[in-house]
């Protein structure tokens, strides 16, 4: 890997006015998926065009560099690219007297409710693996940052005021590796090192009275309840106060992979991933008969996000910025939580989404068994008319490439014999038996298998 | 007939139903239950949340509870409008062990996000096909929980009888009555 001081040969946009480091307010990663979304207006900034900062101030949006072969003219750096710098000091908390260190208080018995959660996926290795990373990317704010992960299976992760972040098991399967969950962590860092969560407190505040603000401060900040869905509609409802930090997260969470080597392209292709499963679901569910996923339904991504990362990451290869990606040991690391979290996923009911997820994985990884096998047992519970046949082709190819879980004999058993292939049905269910002959269904499918034969 | 107060979840649970619900005391009887009926054989309280949908508790909801749901049709959920992850969607296609992958998943989206089932069989009430399963996991604050569930289908539509504790005392405590309450069980259809 090439590592060059990023910064470099960037120009940074002259007098950025102190208040920018101020303004700005939001902290959640859906929050970041609504930024731009249905109400997106903004596209990369032309060259000369005037940037306006979270205070209304302005910057020029110009950058120096131009890629070899790129018209300068239209080369531009989508906003100030410049080192964004931290807003906090390491290790400190608000002073008692401020209305955010009340807010701190608050946060910090939600996280003793979050740490005793049946949410909370206790795993120290996955734990510290993750924790690795986000100390990697806070650097010496490493100690203020503390992770949580958390079993819900939609795309999310937040950041409280106190420095309390959670990671959702829905981001951990639709990262593809390490860079791309990286860039979500870094934004989520960024957003706690700008302090974003006071100004949108505050921003809340002046809009609302009494307990509301409350039921909204916990939503927006993503501890209460832990993992709560309901929370997310709450946090796009006021999601419009928070665009300019969404970007600027964006942006410093993308300085701060490239600090600790992940390659910032990585962040771009994260939303361009989640736009395509958007895309592809809208498709295969055109009338929208399926439940929306609460994630596309209030905070779609946003295409302008994508290609302003996009941008950057060019103009830091251009810098000389090489990065990794961590492919293998992503995998590695999430280990047998992968197929929980794909479990989970089709647990939701949302089989649109689900198909459109499971084809953009499978295009991926298509050497992967394990996504086949999850591939049939979504058409096995989604149950319409050709799902068998899907189910059992899915399941074949799972077996074809190397998957040997017990599990894939139980789903092509039970849906050979719906499909009326006893003799298939019965075979692969006694396969299930013999690889898991003490599976706690046992009893069940000795029933099922007793009930085939007598039926032949 | 007793009054007692509701507990916080079932408080919001009511709320949102639009409605204030009371439970009110149930002696030791034999009740019906969509196509079946069962005898109980001590006290328990008892609120209606709707014509389908009932919850039974002898020490508090967050203790033990009972919980009947029954005429689940297709395309519905077990659990109803609730819940902030809804769950899947009963098929009458379904069979056994994919009603209780069905029931299982249900109870992840309700309150047991890391459930698991600990024994699953087939059994029978009168000419009705239904399972058991028992099951356990941590409930959202953490409190260890064990269960035991029944469930069938019936004219295309799922019911079941769902007993949750928490699992230091209060599971064993009611186990017995619950296993009472399963093994009385009866279909009101007369066999042919
Ligand atoms: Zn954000």
């Amino acid at each position: 890997m090439t590592w060059t001081d990023p910064f470099r040969s960037w120009r940074s946009p002259t007098n950025v006015p102190a208040a920018f480091a101020r303004a700005a307010g939001v902290l959640c990663l859906t929050a970041c998926v609504a930024t731009g979304g249905g109400k997106s207006e903004t596209t990369p900034i032309a060259e000369g065009q005037i940037v306006e900062a979270g205070d209304g101030s302005v910057s020029p949006g110009v950058v120096d560099v131009t890629p070899e072969g790129t018209d300068s003219s239209l080369y531009v750096e989508p906003l100030p690219l410049r080192p964004i710098p931290a807003d906090i000091d390491i290790g400190e908390r608000p002073s008692l007297e401020t209305d955010e260190a009340g807010l701190w208080m608050q946060m910090d018995r939600a996280e003793r409710q979050l740490a005793t959660s049946g949410k909370r996926i206790r795993d120290p290795e996955l734990e510290s693996y993750i924790t690795g990373i986000v100390c990697d990317l806070a650097n010496q704010y490493c100690g203020d940052v503390r992770v949580y992960l958390v079993r819900t299976p939609i795309f999310n992760a937040t950041m409280a005021p106190n420095g309390v972040m959670q990671v959702w098991s829905g981001l951990l399967l639709r990262a593809q590796d390490e860079a791309q969950l990286a860039a979500v962590l870094g934004h989520e860092i960024a957003h706690y090192l700008r302090r974003h969560s006071i100004k949108r407190f505050r921003d809340i505040r002046s809009k609302l009275t009494g307990l509301a603000v409350f039921r909204i401060a916990a939503a927006v900040f993503g501890v209460a309840p832990v993992g709560d869905v309901a929370a997310l509609g709450m946090m796009g409802s006021i999601q419009s106060y928070s665009r300019d930090h969404e970007r600027e997260s964006d942006f410093m969470g993308q300085n701060l992979m490239v600090e600790s080597g992940y390659d910032p392209m990585a962040a771009s292709e994260l939303w361009a991933q989640l736009n395509r499963e958007r895309a592809r679901m809208e498709e295969i569910d055109p009338d929208k008969k399926s439940p929306r996923s609460v994630f596309f339904a209030s905070h779609p991504p946003s295409e302008e996000r994508e290609e302003n990362l996009r941008l950057r990451a060019e103009a830091f290869a251009q810098s000389g910025v090489e990065g990794r990606r961590g492919r293998e040991d992503y995998i590695a690391a999430l280990g047998e939580w992968r197929e929980v979290f794909l479990r989970d996923e089709l647990e939701l009911g949302e089989y649109a989404q689900s198909e459109a997820l499971l084809e953009i994985l499978v295009d991926s990884r298509p050497e992967d068994g394990a996504l086949r096998y999850f591939q049939g047992e979504l058409y096995r519970a989604r149950s319409q008319d050709g799902d068998a046949d899907l189910a059992l082709a899915a399941y074949a190819e799972a077996a074809e490439l190397g998957y040997t879980e017990a599990g894939l004999y139980r789903g092509w058993g039970l849906t050979a014999l719906k499909n009326g292939d006893n003799a298939a049905g019965v075979a692969a269910l006694k396969t299930y038996l013999d690889l898991a002959p003490e599976a706690p269904d046992a009893g069940m499918i000795q029933f099922m298998i007793g009930s085939a034969d007598a039926t032949s | 007939m007793k009054k007692i107060v509701l507990s916080l979840g079932l408080t919001a649970l009511l709320l949102m139903a639009g409605c204030a619900k009371q439970f009110v005391q149930v002696d030791p009887s034999t009740q019906q239950f969509g196509p079946v009926s069962f005898t109980t054989a001590q006290p328990w309280n008892k609120v209606d949340i709707n014509a389908d949908h009932s919850m039974w508790t002898v020490d508090g909801l967050t203790l033990n509870t009972l919980e009947l749901t029954g005429n689940v049709g297709k395309g519905k959920r077990l659990f109803g409008s609730a819940k902030t992850i809804k769950g899947p969607q009963f098929d009458p296609s379904m069979s056994l062990p994919e009603q209780s992958e069905f029931l299982l998943a249900s109870l992840r989206a309700d309150g047991l996000p890391n459930a698991e089932i600990f024994g699953l069989e087939a059994f029978r009430i009168g000419e009705i096909d239904a399972f058991t399963v028992y099951f356990g996991g941590e409930n959202e604050d953490g409190l260890d929980t064990l269960g035991l569930a029944v469930g069938f289908v019936h004219d295309e539509a799922f019911h079941a009888i769902i007993y949750r504790a928490a699992s230091e005392h209060y599971y064993e405590k009611l186990l017995p009555e619950v296993t009472g309450i399963i093994e009385s069980l009866k279909s009101n259809e007369v066999s042919t």
